[in-house]
C-alpha cells in the first residue's frame, strides 16, 4: 500500500468568517448550533483546522448554503473581487 | 460527533461528568493563565514539583514525600483546568478538533515518555556495566522511579496541550 500523503490540496479554506460577520453571528452562537466549543470556530476561521464532512455539513446547514459555498480546496476570491467582477470573469 | 453530545450547558443535573465538563469548557476565570508564556511557566512549575517529589524519595523523607506531593498533584489538578480537560475529558464531552488534538499529544506523550525511561534505565545499564556506578537498589529508588513516571504520565499529555497550543 503507498504511503499516505497530505497533498498541499488537503488544506480546507472557508468562509465562515465572512458569513459569521455578515449575519451577525458569534463564535458562541454558531459553535452551540454546530456542537463544537467556540474556541474550534476560531481555529476554522484561521483556517488552521480543516472539519470533518460531518462538522462542514452542520455548517452548512447551519447557514443555509450549499456546502461548497463555504468551503473549498482552493483560495476563495476576496469578496470585493466576486462582487465587483467583470462580466465573463470567474471568481 | 452529534450536536447533542456536545452542547454547553445542555448537561442534566444527574450527570456529574457532564457538569464538570461544562465548567471546564466555559471557565473564563482562569483565562489569566491561558496565555501561552503563562501556560509555559506553569508547565515548568509542574516539572519542579514532580523534580520535588522525586528529590524527596531520593532523601528517603517519607514526609518530605507526602509535603511535595502536594504541589504535584496540585499543579495536575490546575494544569487540567488551564487546558480545559482536552487531556483528560472522555471523548464524548469535547469536540471534534479537541480529540485530534488530544490524540497527537497523547502519542507524543507516550513515545516522551517511553523514550525518557528508556534512555535512564540504558544509562544506568551502562554506567553499571563499566563498573562506574555501584547500583544497591533501595526502596527510595524504586519509589523516585515510580512517582516520576506516574506523574509524568499522569501530566505530560496536558503539559504538552499548554506547551505547543496556540490558544487554549
Amino acid at each position: 500500500m503507498a504511503r499516505p500523503t497530505k497533498a498541499p490540496s488537503d488544506h480546507v479554506h472557508n468562509r465562515i468568517a465572512v458569513l459569521r460577520a455578515e449575519r451577525r453571528i458569534s463564535r458562541q452562537d454558531l459553535a452551540d448550533a454546530v456542537g463544537v466549543h467556540y474556541q474550534t470556530i476560531g481555529y476554522l476561521e484561521r483556517e488552521e483546522y480543516s472539519p470533518t464532512l460531518a462538522l462542514a455539513l452542520r455548517i452548512a446547514e447551519y447557514f443555509t448554503l450549499p456546502v461548497e459555498a463555504i468551503f473549498s480546496t482552493q483560495p476563495f476570491a476576496p469578496m470585493s473581487t466576486v462582487l465587483y467582477k467583470t462580466p465573463g470573469e470567474h471568481a | 460527533m452529534s450536536p447533542e453530545t456536545f452542547l454547553p450547558g445542555a448537561s442534566t443535573p444527574a450527570d456529574p461528568v457532564a457538569l464538570h465538563a461544562d465548567a471546564l469548557l466555559q471557565d473564563r476565570r482562569l483565562d489569566w493563565l491561558r496565555p501561552r508564556a503563562r501556560r509555559r511557566a506553569f508547565v515548568l512549575a509542574t516539572l519542579a514539583s514532580i523534580v520535588g517529589v522525586t528529590t524527596a524519595c531520593l532523601l528517603d523523607r517519607s514526609w518530605l514525600v507526602v509535603v511535595m506531593l502536594v504541589p504535584a498533584f496540585g499543579a495536575w489538578w490546575g494544569l487540567q483546568r488551564v487546558v480545559r480537560g482536552i487531556a483528560d475529558l472522555p471523548d464524548a464531552y469535547v469536540d471534534e478538533r479537541m480529540r485530534q488534538v488530544r490524540n497527537g499529544y497523547y502519542r507524543k506523550a507516550y513515545v516522551l515518555l517511553a523514550g525518557l525511561t528508556a534512555v535512564v534505565l540504558l544509562g544506568l545499564y551502562l554506567a553499571v556495566d563499566a563498573r562506574r556506578v555501584q547500583l544497591a537498589l533501595q526502596a527510595r529508588h524504586l519509589h523516585a522511579l515510580f512517582w516520576a513516571v506516574e506523574l509524568l504520565a499522569l501530566t505530560l499529555p496536558s503539559m504538552l496541550v499548554a506547551w505547543n497550543e496556540p490558544e487554549v
